[in-house]
């Protein structure tokens, strides 16, 4: 029998999330019904479904009340990470509307036999809106229960569509290769994650986190539960993008479309930290006291290749793929200084959400700044296309800069903010040497985060002026970022506060 | 007597295999395949285990990674499509632009 | 009359701003069109905003007068800006009756300098830039005068420095004039050092007190309320705290030894040294050490450097505004050596009469440079030299320029003999005989110069090589002359002390936020006769001076010729830049080429450290990215090795 209460609350606790699916759907046979002109029409739509998504996830945020019903779990913490994916998904649909398009206009202007071939349908792109859709649902239901198997299928639906939107550019052979390692390793990753699921279960006899507390207790020597715990760890870590399991992390985001880069490098990781602070907060009741001990070497690892390696790259997008692992690093450490005697304490997560913010900010209008950088039928993201492009193109090279610094962590920026944070929670919680490790990392960073800005302001002219204008939606996802870079950096203290009350919701 | 640890066992052979498939094998049709031998080693011992515990909630589960690897493998056939005709090649060794 | 809401108090600075932002845009546009578009929108969106503000300012001042004495008008806390462990700020307004007192002043005679500046700065290819600095100056001023807690005021002094920097090479594409820019920027840098110095001790004295817990209201250690709330637990530092805001205030307000970059800054716009470098910017640090007068009241010693350096600094200023021939100079030089003269009433107690000084100041000051941008705007020369005879051909701003002068020299009833016979009294009073005299040996000095620069620009036969083009100049330039010439002349009024029947009104209406003068009550009698003698004196001496240039004398030649060595010291202004050059800069110079850079920098840290550690990323670089071959199968390997290490690691 249908309970009518029932269905009526599981509306209220899921709302963004139907609004999403539906208009995903939507968008879907817009697509369909108008093939050859829809790309817009999708693209407003899809648009508009994800305001209103944003504003209903603003209402619950402001609502407080907590609803736990069945398999979703509508808590702070939750609606915290809803309206950042979100937002993380509607700065991705600006930034990737404007980058087929100049793609495709670039390859119908130059040469036929282009490297993106004379047949390449790069107009405005209506699948990538609807993969967009369903890429922010599964990342909402995959942190948004409490149930390992709804996380699992939602870690999919978000997978699924990453896979297909890297391998977006259908005419160019590295967006191919991309898609092809990616869903490759990506695909033995989720297996390996489920795999730990399932263990645990036959472990534990549950897929609930909210129940792991009522399972007896274990004796430390238990086997099952830590290969369970190891397997999903590796799962976890592939999916941030951390050391060791970052190998795919450097090619991928090169041969991806530009903007795509951006949102696998804030949504996907954002989603799957939200996860993984659920699942240490519920390991606190397994034995499981080695994962501490796992999370600081692989921090230690994450800092030292993540910065070393970005050194030597000539291409801005695989630096900043680098660059991503290592922030990912700098997260890892601020989890990782919440374990006092073998438990994990998730107040330390504030930290790290407000750290997520502001890096989902940075990063992605670094990216929309790549997005522009399109010559002649190929992405011009080589450190020698910024050559000069302070003169010839200022606006964009000052707001580079801008997200260049505050990834590096100079004040005012939120970077700085964020990584204080970080670094404060470290020392206070008496990990002095991960703090240090980190502060002489950063300071390694800068010498390829200040690289593009020698290229674009020291390093004379360009050859050729390659002006253009930057496209509408990409000046407001840019002004965006740069506006919430500024912003966060000087007064933090709200968002610092969002990040605290989001934080408790952890238990 | 078969017991659960049989099927423990038997499920983490079948992993093993399939994680060596993917590293081993350069055909890319056959590195989804072996994507598939992982799906089923984890069906296998969901079963095992749910069956063991005398609960329900496992075999729902199952059917429900059946579906996710069939969309899955539907993905990974059309990258497979995708690559096959930009460059005629799914031999895995062949796609290394990217490196370094 | 309706009160004024204190809702709006933030739309007083706010106002300026929009201004800024507008006129920015504006000049943005213009540069990227490369051809300025009709002067008219600027001007009027530049005056608006200011006139706009000053409205409010005398709305929100009529009403705290209409209060009861010693209330204040809050915005309350706007925002939280920073609330951390150890300090907790707010950022908000406040006005009470020394800020109320600077927002008229900086609003209202900012007003009439903008628009004085839409004749002046005609046709000028930054015009529109020019106003949007301008703009954005008035809010940082008031920010500055405005904010309730230090480091509100601390931005708003940041913030005045970096519009000075700009307005100073405001014409950029002329390097000396940029130099100059620089060298404000670099001497105010120094000064605001001590400043933050003082605001981290301040800080600290809270901290030894373990203050540093607690909820936010009481970490609110900025805060001047809080501030004069808790002064004894500032106590055991008030002097080092005292001594490094007053190094601040050296630099801000000009005074020795950082004063030398102040008639550097005459390389501006007139108008710009009118407003920033006369009348209001310069004059905050007089404002800060008022407005923590009750700080300072607790370091007698920090008060004896600050009436020292002040007279030293008057005395010094006057001398060498004596020889100057640059008509700006001379005037930047008086506005050092007026400045010292405020310092002189602060480092004797007597706070309100500073203030009252600075306010006089400013509207004489501002008259005489707006009157020498008149004389500039027509002669295009700045050597007084070269001009003479000009009150037949600039008959206003010769009048107004013979106002303000006799206001400066301290002729009764103008505006600066009030306010400056009020220091010189206090100084007799609550300072030392020594003290009194060379104050008004000073008032002499003030007197002849400034004669002597009035008789020569105006008086007897023109020697500008092309008489016939000198012209009076526009309304826009003249009105504005006229109201400041106006108020110099009947401004002292706010302050007419008891002896001559006033009531004093201007330092009543301080009294509230201003800590009492110590020290014994002064004779009547003795006041009325000192104050004979200064207008005697001030009064010879201006005759004297007219005597001299009007009649052509020699005796300054003769003198000079006496005098030589020491008239060619003063000439080139005590020679303080090259002792600087030769003490400070040449040795930090040697230092940084031979030690610094060729050993330090090279040997130590390029080559060993720098390069030493860059090859031993590098090589691991390489090695990372060896390993990263792009073959999918090998990062699989990785991926189980990672994987079986992890499990060995834990299962073990």
């Amino acid at each position: 029998m249908i309970d009518l209460q029932y269905l009526i609350s599981l509306f209220h606790a899921g709302l963004p999330i139907w609004i999403l699916t539906g208009t995903g759907l939507v968008c879907l046979l817009t697509d369909g019904l108008w093939p050859k002109k829809g790309g817009t029409a999708v693209f407003i739509v899809g648009f508009l479904g994800m305001a209103v998504a944003l504003f209903f996830a603003f209402r619950q945020w402001l609502s407080g009340e907590t609803i736990a019903q069945d398999l979703l779990v509508s808590d702070k913490a939750t609606r915290f990470f809803v309206i950042l994916v979100i937002f993380i998904g509607l700065l991705h649909l600006l930034n990737s509307a404007s980058y087929f398009r100049l793609l495709g206009k670039v390859s119908a202007g130059g040469s036929p036999a282009g490297r993106l071939g004379p047949a390449g349908r790069l107009g405005p792109a209506g699948d990538m809106v609807t993969l967009t859709l369903f890429a922010v649902v599964g990342m909402i239901f995959l942190f948004a229960s409490d149930h390992l198997i709804v996380n699992f299928i939602g870690l999919e639906t978000m997978s699924l569509a990453v896979y297909v939107m890297v391998g977006f550019n259908r005419r160019d052979v590295r967006s191919g290769e991309a898609a092809m390692k990616y869903y490759v390793m990506g695909s033995v990753a989720s297996a390996l994650l489920l795999y730990g699921i399932v263990l645990l279960y036959g472990a534990v006899g549950e897929f609930r986190l909210s129940e792991f507390h009522k399972v007896a207790i274990f004796p430390d020597t238990a086997f099952l539960p830590r290969i369970a715990v190891v397997l999903m760890l590796g799962g976890f870590f592939f999916k941030l993008a951390l050391v060791p399991f970052h190998f795919w992390v450097p090619d991928v985001y090169e041969g991806a479309p530009t903007p795509v880069t951006g949102f696998m490098a804030t949504g996907v990781k954002v989603a799957a930290f939200a996860l993984f602070i659920r699942v240490l907060t519920a390991l606190n009741y397994l034995p499981t006291a080695v994962v501490s001990q796992v999370l600081q070497i692989c921090v230690i690892l994450t800092l030292l290749v993540g910065n070393l390696a970005a050194i030597v790259q000539d291409n801005v997008k695989r630096m900043l793929a680098y660059s991503s692992i290592s922030h990912a690093g700098y997260l890892l450490l601020g989890l990782s200084v919440g374990y006092q005697s073998g438990k994990f304490d998730p107040s330390v997560s504030s930290a790290v959400l407000f750290y997520l913010a502001g890096y989902s900010c940075m990063t992605l209008g670094a990216f929309a700044v790549l997005s522009v950088m399109v010559d002649e039928k190929r992405e011009a993201t080589q450190f020698a296309d910024l050559t000069g492009l302070g003169y010839s193109r200022p606006v964009l090279a000052a707001v580079f800069s801008l997200f260049m610094i505050s990834l590096l962590g100079v004040p005012p920026t939120v970077g700085f903010a964020a990584k204080y944070g970080i670094f404060s929670f470290a020392v206070k919680n008496g990990f002095i040497g991960l703090a240090v490790l980190g502060m002489i990392t950063t300071v390694i960073s800068a010498y390829y985060y200040l690289r593009p800005l020698v290229m674009m302001y020291f390093c004379g002219a360009p050859e050729k002026v390659k002006g253009g204008e930057i496209p509408f939606p990409l000046m407001l996802s840019l002004v965006f970022c740069a506006v919430a870079v500024i912003l966060l950096g000087i007064w933090p203290l709200p968002y610092i506060d969002m990040a605290q009350k989001a934080a408790t919701a952890f238990k | 007597m078969i017991t659960i640890h049989h099927y423990l066992i038997l499920s983490a052979l079948l992993f093993t295999l399939g994680l060596l498939g993917v590293v081993i094998r350069k055909n890319l049709l056959i590195v989804l395949m072996s994507l598939e031998v992982l799906m089923n080693a984890i069906n296998l011992l969901l079963i095992a285990v749910s069956r063991y515990l005398g609960r329900m909630d496992g075999h729902v589960v199952a059917f429900f990674i059946m579906t996710v690897a069939a969309a899955e493998a539907g993905i990974g056939l059309a990258i497979v499509v995708t690559l096959f005709r930009n460059r005629r090649t799914i031999k895995t060794t062949d796609w290394r632009i990217m490196g370094g | 009359m309706i009160n004024f809401p204190t809702q709006l108090i933030s739309l007083i600075p706010a106002l300026p701003l929009v201004g800024f932002l507008l006129n920015s845009a504006i000049a943005l546009a213009w540069a990227r069109r490369r051809k300025a578009g009709p002067e008219i929108i600027p001007s009027v969106i530049g005056c608006l905003f200011p006139i706009a503000s000053f409205v409010l300012a005398v709305w929100a001042f009529l009403t705290l007068k209409g209060m009861e004495e010693g209330a204040s008008l809050s915005s309350g806390p706007l925002l939280t800006w920073l609330d951390v462990p150890l300090v907790s700020v707010d950022f908000a307004f406040l006005i009470d009756p020394l800020s109320s007192v600077m927002m008229l002043v900086v609003t209202g005679v900012g007003s009439l300098i903008h628009i004085y500046s839409i004749g002046y700065m005609k046709k000028d290819d930054g015009f529109a830039r020019y106003f949007s600095y301008l703009n954005l100056f008035l809010f940082f001023m008031l920010l500055l005068v405005m904010g309730d807690n230090l480091l509100v005021l601390f931005v708003g002094w940041e913030g005045v420095g970096l519009c000075s920097y700009l307005l100073i090479g405001f014409w950029f594409t002329d390097p000396q004039k940029a130099a100059c820019g620089k060298k404000a920027f670099v001497v105010n840098r120094i000064g605001d050092f001590g400043f933050l110095i003082g605001l981290f001790l301040i800080l600290y004295a809270f901290g030894l007190q373990g203050q540093a817990d607690g909820d936010p209201l009481s970490r609110s250690f900025f805060s001047y309320s809080y501030l004069a709330a808790n002064k004894e637990w500032l106590a055991p530092l008030a002097t080092a705290i005292t001594l490094c805001l007053f190094v601040g205030a050296t630099g801000k307000s000009a005074q020795i030894p950082l004063y030398v970059w102040l008639p550097d800054a005459m390389a501006g716009p007139t108008p710009v040294s009118a407003l920033i470098h006369a009348a209001t910017m310069v004059t905050a640090g007089i404002y800060m050490v008022a407005r923590l007068g009750f700080l300072f009241a607790l370091a007698p010693f920090t008060l004896q450097v600050i009436s020292c350096i002040g007279l030293a600094t008057a005395l010094m200023a006057a001398l060498i505004g004596l020889t100057q021939f640059d008509i700006k100079k001379v005037l930047a030089y008086s506005t050092v050596s007026q400045l010292g003269y405020m310092f002189l009433a602060l480092g004797v107690g007597a706070y309100s009469a500073a203030i009252f000084h600075l306010v006089t100041h400013a509207f004489f000051k501002a008259c005489l440079f707006l009157g020498s941008g008149s004389v500039i705007h027509a002669c295009h020369d700045q050597d007084i030299r070269n001009m003479g005879g000009l009150f037949k051909k600039m008959p206003v701003t010769a009048t107004t320029f013979l106002v303000s002068t006799l206001a400066i020299a301290g002729i009764p009833p103008l505006a600066g003999f009030f306010s400056k016979d009020e220091i010189l009294w206090n100084t007799f009073l609550y300072g030392s005989w020594p003290f009194y005299g060379v104050a008004l040996f000073t008032a002499g000095i003030t007197a002849f110069y400034m004669f002597r620069l009035f008789v020569t620009t105006f008086l007897g036969k023109t020697r500008h090589p092309h008489p016939d083009h000198l012209h009076e100049s526009p309304w826009v330039m003249t009105i504005p002359l006229i109201i400041l010439a106006v108020l110099a002349a009947v401004g002292g009024f706010l302050g007419v002390p008891e002896v001559l029947g006033g009531h004093n009104r201007f330092h009543h209406w301080l009294a509230a936020v201003m800590p009492p003068s110590v020290g014994h009550e002064g004779n009547p009698a003795l006041e009325l006769g000192l104050m004979g003698l200064s207008t005697f004196w001030a009064l010879v001496i201006s005759l004297i001076s007219v005597a001299l240039y009007r009649r052509n004398l020699n005796w300054p030649a003769v003198i000079t010729e006496r005098f030589r060595s020491v008239y060619n010291l003063v000439l080139e202004k005590f020679r303080v830049d090259e002792l600087y050059d030769a003490l400070i800069i040449r040795p930090i110079r040697v230092v940084s080429e031979k030690f610094l850079w060729k050993i330090s920098d090279e040997k130590l840290f390029d080559g060993f450290l720098v390069h030493g550690w860059t090859d031993m990323a590098g090589f691991s670089a390489r090695v990372l990215s060896r390993i990263q071959t792009g073959l999918v199968g090998h990062y699989l390997l990785y991926l189980w090795v990672a994987l079986v290490a992890l499990l060995i690691f834990t299962v073990k």
